[in-house]
């Protein structure tokens, strides 16, 4: 309900009062024919600028500014030619004055009815009614209690060094004044009250503006000022709390939203509802209860409170804390929560692709680095099987070299030594220097390690290159090779050494296939095709004793091996690095029986 | 004169070789594969073989086979590039007189061809003999064969007599015969003789 307040476009005392009141009418009315429905009078104290429900009648006093005998004579006459011969079911009357002012006069206009009163506190009763009770007159009892505004004044503002108390000069007002004095002298516990005197609203206002911030201001009622301005005290209230320093109080809960921190207040919501039952039962012809004295609820304006930088934390339990504006989190708990949570999602989701690729890419290095290891480790593997021929390469060419240095030692030595026989030994020592120094070189090509530079090659020069280590070996082993290159250049993209390994592979699984066959059995052909789209396909046939078709894919699986100390991974690590050329290896259908391998390049070579 | 086979299939050290040795004052003839050699080896002439076992190990043990057989026991030195003890107990067991790994000091291989042609050389000198021994074995008649075997094995006279059924007088004749022919003036040369048949059979 009390969300729901700064929502209604009038905001009133009376006005909500009446609309409570009609509202809990409002069934029982409509069930009625037209003659049988309730007749109702509002008296109203004050003027007609409180807009009321025209359904009922309602009549302004306006007892503030008319309140001279002839004028309440007159108001009596009139009430009277309208309303005596109606035959009023009940008078509701808000104000203690009016209340007073009815009872006098009930019987000439609304003989029998019940009333109903409400809008005033303590000491309007007894105002209006010296303290009597009569029969069929109740209704309900504001609290308008400066002290426990006041207390919770003090609560919120612990330090305040002053208490300003602010009353108007209409009637009403200064009865505020000699109520409150009659309490509180000079201080209230232990702070000093200081009572500003009568003056204008703008005198009001400036001494409002000068105050210590931490000031307690209490502004009891102004409905008149010093110079006969009226007001009705809610506009007062919202020009005071506007250009006061210190943070306002007030007691009525009108004035709460209007820039005035809080009082201790009734709930309107409750004593509409309490004066609404009485109606009925009054309307009834019940006899009415007792007058229902409305609690005082500690009350405070959330925004004026931040306004004025007070802490809420202070409130007393069960204090209502009204235009309380919650925080987007406050508001949308629910919604920044599952935004959240969604936003958490995607966070961990692209996270997790970050680091998932991130991962995939350490991977991939790593394996392209292992990829790379394995190819240099299995080329190893394979120039170690031809260390010992590769050994007699280097050593045939000293040992050539050795023995014509030695020759030519003792030729020299002769007298006339023969030159022409020394040139001729220089001339044998320089070619042998050469070949040593070319399979070392061949070698060197093969095993170099490091970065995979890919280059435009011959790949017959890679073929002559690789059967030149390999040709101890194979002679070793008593196998034929025959070369059958295509004329000119091949010209393929590439690794040199890792092509060249391929090669090596290829060539001396050639080999290793045709051990078991007689010497001249064993023979190697080794082709090289420039085909015209610019392809390149290099071919390997031995005379072994071939691979069955459905075997054919299976060698090129990692760990298959035919050799009882092969690794398994030639062919593998080969294949991987026709592929990384773009190309493709493969066993083909041979023309003859053995084994036939066609290791094919791409036009213009490869990616990287 | 001795000659020096050098076999090698590596043109290069053929011919370095060949020079060295020829500065060494040695008569050589160089062959680059197996075949070649064994068609022009003369087992009669003196000297030794120097080969390259090369890469294929098989066709030079199959060489020294070879001329283990036909070869006149013709003393072979190895030369190897890749010195594997196997090869080389298998080399030094068909008759090997050295096993030199490549590249070979000059001094080592023509120790090694000095000692093989001195191994050479007596073994043509025992040859030789043996021959005479058994061409004078030759002229004596089947009697005079049995008698010798009878005094080689240190009978007297009467004792031979008795085994081959005849005078000791008769046997006192053929042994003048045998001594004659043979050329010894006593018995313990006569043993000499034939035992030096007897370690050329089982050398």
């Amino acid at each position: 309900m009390a969300r729901k307040l700064p929502k209604l476009p009038v905001r009133s005392l009376v006005s909500v009062l009446i609309l409570l009141a009609a509202l809990v009418f409002a069934g029982h009315a409509m069930a009625q024919s037209d003659d049988t429905r309730p007749r109702l009078l509002f008296i109203v104290e004050s003027d007609s600028r409180l807009p009321l429900v025209k359904a009922l009648h309602v009549e302004y006093l306006d007892m503030l500014r008319f309140n001279d005998p002839r004028e309440l004579e007159l108001n009596r006459t009139f009430l009277v030619e309208r309303y005596g011969g109606l035959g009023l079911d009940a008078v509701m009357v808000l104000g203690a004055h009016a209340l007073s002012y009815v009872v006098a006069n009930r019987e000439a206009f609304a003989p029998g009815a019940p009333i109903v009163y409400g809008g005033f506190g303590e000491a309007g009763m007894m105002t209006a009614l010296s303290g009597q009770t009569l029969p069929d007159v109740s209704g309900v009892i504001s609290p308008f209690d400066f002290r426990s505004t006041l207390d919770l004044a003090l609560t919120v503002q612990p330090d305040a060094p002053e208490i300003v108390v602010i009353t108007g000069s209409a009637r009403f007002d200064r009865q505020w004044r000699s109520a409150f004095t009659s309490v509180i002298a000079d201080t209230y516990r232990d702070l000093p009250v200081r009572f500003l005197p009568e003056a204008t609203a703008d005198e009001y206002l400036a001494e409002a503006r000068t105050l210590d911030p931490g000031a307690i201001v209490l502004l009891l009622s102004v409905n008149l000022d010093a110079e006969g301005r009226r007001f009705l005290p809610v506009q007062f209230a919202e020009a005071l709390a506007e250009a006061s320093a210190a943070p306002v109080w007030s007691l009525y809960e009108t004035q709460i939203g209007k820039g005035i921190v809080g009082g201790t207040v009734e709930d309107l919501s409750s004593t509409g509802r309490e004066i609404g039952k009485m109606l009925r039962t009054a309307i009834a012809g019940d006899p009415l209860a007792e007058p229902v004295k409305v609690t005082a609820v500690p009350t405070v304006d959330w925004r004026a409170m931040q306004r004025h930088g007070l802490d809420l934390g202070r409130l007393p339990k069960g204090s209502r804390i009204l235009f309380y504006e919650p925080t987007l989190w406050e508001q949308y708990r629910v919604f920044l929560i599952a935004v959240a949570a969604v936003v958490a999602a995607q966070t961990a989701t692209i996270f997790g692709l970050v680091f998932h690729r991130r991962r995939y890419f350490r991977t991939q290095a790593s394996l392209d680095l292992e990829r790379s290891q394995l190819i240099h480790v299995s080329r190893n593997l394979r120039l170690g099987q031809l260390s010992a021929s590769l050994a007699h390469e280097i050593n045939q060419p000293l040992a050539a070299i050795q023995a014509n240095a030695e020759a030519g030692a003792r030729i020299a030595g002769r007298t006339p030594p023969d030159l022409v026989e020394i040139g001729a030994i220089f001339q044998d020592i320089n070619n042998d220097v050469r070949r040593a120094a070319s399979t070392i070189a061949n070698l060197r090509r093969l095993m170099v390690k490091g970065e995979v530079t890919m280059e435009r090659l011959d790949l017959n020069e890679i073929v002559r290159a690789t059967l030149a280590l390999a040709q101890s070996e194979l002679a070793n082993s008593g196998v034929q090779v025959r070369q059958v290159l295509s004329p000119g250049p091949v010209e393929v993209s590439g690794n040199g050494p890792q092509l060249q390994q391929i090669v090596l592979n290829l060539v001396l699984n050639a080999s290793e296939a045709m051990d078991g066959l007689p010497e001249a059995a064993k023979t190697l052909r080794v082709s090289t095709v420039f085909h015209p789209g610019g392809a390149a396909t290099l071919t390997v046939e031995d005379a072994g004793p071939g691979i069955p078709p459905d075997q054919r894919e299976e060698v090129f699986r990692p760990f298959v091996s035919s050799k009882p100390l092969g690794l398994g991974v030639g062919l593998a690590i080969c294949r991987s690095i026709a592929a990384a050329h773009g190309g493709s290896l493969a066993f083909v259908d041979p023309e003859a029986a053995g084994a036939r391998i066609v290791l094919t390049l791409p036009p213009g070579g490869a990616r990287t | 004169m001795s000659v020096v086979w050098l076999v090698d299939d590596d043109a290069a050290i053929l011919r370095g070789l060949e020079r060295l040795l020829n500065a060494e004052g040695f008569v050589t003839r160089c062959f680059q594969d197996a075949a070649t050699f064994l068609d022009a080896h003369d087992p009669a002439l003196a000297g030794c073989a120097v080969i390259d076992l090369g890469l294929r190990e098989s066709s030079g043990l199959a060489l020294q086979d070879r001329l283990a057989k036909d070869g006149g026991g013709r003393p072979v030195i190895f030369l190897t590039g890749q010195s594997s003890i196997p090869t080389a107990v298998q080399a030094m067991r068909a008759g090997a007189v050295d096993y030199l790994t490549k590249p070979v000091e000059a001094d080592t291989l023509l120790a090694a061809i000095r000692s093989a042609l001195e191994l050479d050389h007596a073994r043509r000198r025992q040859l030789s003999a043996e021959r005479d021994v058994r061409a004078l074995l030759a002229s004596l008649t089947p009697r005079e064969s049995e008698v010798l075997q009878e005094i080689v094995s240190g009978r007297l006279n009467k004792q031979i007599a008795h085994r081959l059924g005849a005078a000791e007088k008769t046997i006192k004749v053929h042994r003048g015969r045998v001594m004659q022919k043979m050329g010894v003036r006593s018995v313990a040369e006569l043993v000499t003789l034939m035992s030096r048949l007897q370690d050329a059979r089982s050398a």
